[in-house]
């Protein structure tokens, strides 16, 4: 399998997590409860999915599972270089939190004593989701703004600085 | 790139709403919502008397008062077994 199909695959996978998990967070009322146990299937499924793509997919493919380490961490904050790793720690986050929210909410069906942590867990994993939206805009748009701005007060201060200094 | 993204996942999520509401349409015999079936008339002779008020059934209607408005999830869970008890009864009234 190329990467480039790869990719694709994760792709797919992203936006079927990202549309299950809005549909089951929209629909968590009692008068949407049967769209939101289908909705809430489809999470678990594409949790479960992702776990046996990053079992079987071969050594260093983008669809291995991400695996994020302290060490990874501390070497590119003393560098800078390769990727930023909170991407692998929001992946990796992402996984445990929306997982464990999505298999909660199926067994409350069953024990309604975890009724309770499921929407608490639901309601944790959107903060998650809400940071990784924020932190990869940041890192591909942001970032792009922030020299954008940088640039214009550059060029906008600079000439003022030059005259006080002529002074 | 985010953009697309974005896109994706709306698309996904209109895709798996569509099918959420098929399957919850199917499972409730055409109702997008359970509602209809959840509030009957109360006729039994040992309740309340039927003076033409809809009231709500089920074997934790008492219980609904003191949480109604704050555990949205707790009422979807435990109403599929609501849901369930008042299709039963519709058949066993058939």
């Amino acid at each position: 399998m190329s990467p480039k199909f790869q990719y694709l695959l994760l792709k797919a996978w992203h936006a079927w997590i990202g549309g299950a998990f809005l549909v089951a967070y929209v629909t968590a009322d009692e008068d949407t409860y049967a769209m939101h146990l289908f909705a809430g299937y489809a999470v678990v499924a594409a949790i479960a999915a992702r776990l046996l793509a990053g079992l079987a997919a071969p050594a260093g493919g983008p669809l291995r599972l991400p695996r994020p380490s302290l060490r990874t961490a501390r070497a590119w904050l003393a560098d800078g270089k390769g990727r930023h790793p909170l991407f692998a720690w929001f992946a990796a986050l992402l996984l445990a939190v929306v997982g464990l929210a999505a298999v909660s909410g199926a067994l409350a069906d069953g024990m309604t004593w975890l009724e309770d942590p499921h929407e608490a867990i639901s309601e944790a994993s959107l903060w998650v989701i809400v940071g990784h939206v924020a932190f990869v805009t940041f890192m591909y748009g942001g970032k792009r703004l922030w020299g954008r701005i940088t640039a214009w007060l550059s060029e906008t201060l600079a000439p003022m600085t030059s005259k006080e200094n002529s002074r | 790139m985010l953009g697309k993204m974005i896109i994706h996942g709306l698309v996904a999520a209109t895709v798996i709403g569509a099918a959420a509401a098929v399957y919850a349409q199917t499972r409730n015999d055409g109702y997008a919502s359970p509602a209809p079936s959840q509030v009957s008339r109360a006729a039994s002779p040992g309740k309340a008397a039927d003076d033409g008020y809809m009231r709500p059934t089920g074997y934790r209607s008492h219980e609904r008062d003191d949480d109604d408005h704050e555990h949205g999830f707790r009422r979807g869970h435990e109403r599929r077994d609501r849901v369930h008890s008042d299709h039963k009864r519709g058949h066993d009234r058939d």
